[in-house]
């Protein structure tokens, strides 16, 4: 699989273009993000974890997909590899540490990493016109002044496909795929090396998700950008990513090249993503035997109450005694293909469980 | 819908504030009848010759208290000044008094407010006791021990309305500056690497001066109303200074020979005091995208 390094220039198998020692652009280890609760409402330290453990890495020129349901801690991981929260453990970005940076220092690195927030009409304030709203990363970067400044916003603008008629418009005259481009252009105005792109299509129809999701693509090629793309659709990310890591209750339970997770998922959760993925052939839809997720019977899980061992243990239904004691430990099973269960083995060959899913 | 679209930068953020005033629009007859008021009121604290060639203290011995006449509009007052000459120069200083009290009154609450809201915390806390206490002290009482300490002026009024009122700034500054903070758009900034600074000035400011507007005109309604209270209790401005609330006090000794003297001096009071609150709801109104017609 790591062998032949062939050049074709296709964007998908980024991850073989280049050496594999070359060194990550962003790498993550051991993040963890707490939130701390209030006082009255009796929260104990660590179990309130929103991102426990996180290990990550980003390569140069590629994008990694995270993968997850809603509070399993994607956008927290995407905020804290920013520095945007407050979290342990070690963020590099181009080989230099970011957690604990701040002020000024941070400030200038902010111009090499941006971020694309999922809700553009919550992201761009509603008092300003597409004008200003690119314009402020240009002026607090003072990256231009004047009629360069209009001249590089209009660029940005006809860099997402939309254009200098735009530039006198108030977010609410925009459509959502138009806000969302806006957005996207502006954390393109300070030239970024990476961006986190949170969740960018999932306030949009599906018509324009497409759109906007072959812009991303689009840019990340012409501008060789390194892309961390968060997203609970599976659809999308395996469109736009070479490597993905799968998150469940704040902890990433499986990651690897984006084929391999596709094709040889070894962890349950991941199983049920892929199973619950809507499929374009309905004669394929009959082989899916739908035994990897149990209901949820435990109410709503989120990421500040964790059961002891592995965290997906109550909803699994390979779950053993092992599962409920135990944390399994994020294994590597092939070149770069990790997986945090005890039963990855018995996943992978497909064996069914012994236990039947709740009916 | 109802906002045009704007290009052009420096025209941008006053076309954004006259729409917001409700300018930019054709306005409703009512709001064109409170324009007109108010344009004519300052005309009268500006230039108020414009409404009368008498001298507010030229006295009459000839007319004391004397009743309504083409001469005296409003009749006279016991040293025979004419009464609506004294009302319209009374305008100015009045009308000093609450836009000075009340910018005071912002220029210590908004910083203190930005800050309590931004720091939260023990600043936020020390903050909030502070205004609760001030706010728990009753102005009255505050007035009489400022001014039985330094002595009646406008100057001292405005002291006062200035110490008594950015409680009240700073709190609303607050609430609004915790509540924007929380907003997508300035987590985007944070990330688009923004200065706290300019933070404050691009986003913070700008979405919350919509309701720091709407207090203003309530805020001066109040010292308007004070000042007369004050002015009555013999407090407020002195002789020869002329205020609404200082004709009050004079008229007070007249009720029964010149019913008319004190009705006058305590409508003109009322009127603008209920003038203010109309525009403050104006604005607000203007400001709502859910009460915009």
């Amino acid at each position: 699989m790591a062998a032949s390094a062939d050049l074709s220039d296709s964007p998908p198998p980024a991850d073989e273009r280049r050496p594999a020692d070359a060194p990550p652009l962003l790498e993550a280890r051991d993040l963890r993000v707490t939130y701390a609760r209030r006082r009255l409402a009796g929260g104990t330290g660590d179990s309130n974890a929103a991102v426990r453990d996180v290990t990550l890495s980003v390569p140069r020129g590629a994008t990694l997909g995270l993968v997850g349901e809603s509070g399993s801690g994607k956008t927290t991981t995407g905020l804290a590899v920013l520095n945007l929260v407050a979290a342990t453990g070690s963020v590099t970005f181009d080989g230099r540490e970011i957690l604990g940076l701040a002020g000024t220092e941070m400030r200038l690195l902010r111009r090499r990493m941006q971020m694309v927030f999922q809700d553009p009409s919550a992201s761009l304030d509603p008092r300003m016109t597409v004008r200003q709203l690119i314009g402020v990363p240009v002026k607090a970067h003072a990256i231009a002044a004047g009629n360069q400044a209009v001249e590089l916003i209009v660029s940005l603008l006809e860099k997402v496909a939309l254009n200098a008629g735009f530039l006198g418009r108030y977010p609410h005259q925009l459509s959502g795929g138009q806000r969302q481009r806006v957005a996207i252009a502006r954390s393109l105005a300070t030239s970024p090396e990476f961006i986190v792109c949170d969740e960018v299509t999932s306030s949009l129809d599906v018509s324009v998700q497409a759109q906007v999701v072959n812009l991303l693509m689009d840019l990340q090629a012409d501008l060789g950008l390194t892309l961390l793309f968060i997203s609970h659709n599976l659809g999308v990310v395996r469109q736009v990513s070479q490597s993905i890591a799968v998150m469940y209750l704040g902890t990433i339970v499986e990651s690897g090249p984006a084929e391999q997770i596709y094709a040889r998922a070894a962890h349950p959760y991941t199983r049920a993503l892929l199973e619950a993925m809507p499929s374009p052939d309905p004669d394929a839809q009959e082989l899916h035997s739908r035994v990897y997720l149990r209901a949820d019977t435990a109410g709503s899980r989120h990421a500040a109450s964790v059961p002891v061992g592995c965290v997906y243990a109550d909803r699994c239904p390979f779950a053993t005694s092992v599962c409920r004691e135990t944390v399994p430990e994020l294994l590597e099973r092939a070149d770069g293909h990790r997986v945090a269960c005890h039963h990855a083995d018995q996943v992978w060959a497909g064996v069914p469980p012994q236990s039947k899913g709740a009916a | 819908m109802t906002e045009r679209v704007h290009d052009g930068s420096p025209g941008i953020r006053t076309a954004v504030i006259t729409s917001r005033l409700g300018l930019s629009r054709l306005p409703s007859p009512a709001r064109c009848v409170v324009i007109v008021i108010w344009l004519l009121v300052a005309l009268a604290a500006i230039y108020p010759r414009a409404y009368t060639s008498l001298n507010p203290y030229a006295i009459d011995p000839s007319a004391i208290l004397a009743g309504p006449s083409s001469r005296h509009l409003l009749g006279t007052d016991e040293a025979g000044a004419d009464i609506f000459t004294r009302i319209i120069y009374g305008t100015r200083l009045d009308a000093e008094i609450c836009l000075f009290g009340v910018a005071i009154a912002y220029a210590i609450g908004v910083p203190l407010g930005l800050l309590a809201g931004l720091r939260r915390g023990v600043v936020n806390e020390i903050m909030t006791s502070l205004t609760g206490g001030i706010l728990a002290f009753p102005i009255v009482l505050f007035a009489l021990l400022v001014v039985g300490s330094f002595g009646a002026s406008a100057g001292t009024l405005i002291a006062i309305f200035g110490f008594a009122f950015f409680p009240q700034v700073l709190l609303m500054t607050r609430a609004q500056t915790m509540a924007v903070y929380s907003r997508g758009y300035v987590l985007s900034a944070r990330a688009a690497g923004l200065t706290n600074r300019r933070i404050i000035f691009v986003h913070i400011l700008h979405n919350i001066m919509g309701p720091l507007l709407v207090l203003v005109p309530q805020l001066m309604a109040t010292a308007l109303l004070a000042e007369a209270g004050l002015s009555y209790l013999g407090v407020g401005v002195q002789p020869p200074s002329i205020t609404w609330g200082a004709l009050l006090l004079d008229s007070s000794n007249y009720y029964h020979s010149d019913p008319l003297y004190a009705i006058t001096a305590g409508l003109v009071i009322t009127i603008v005091a209920a003038l203010l609150l109309i525009t403050g709801d104006m604005i607000s109104e203007s400001m709502d995208p859910l009460r915009r017609r």
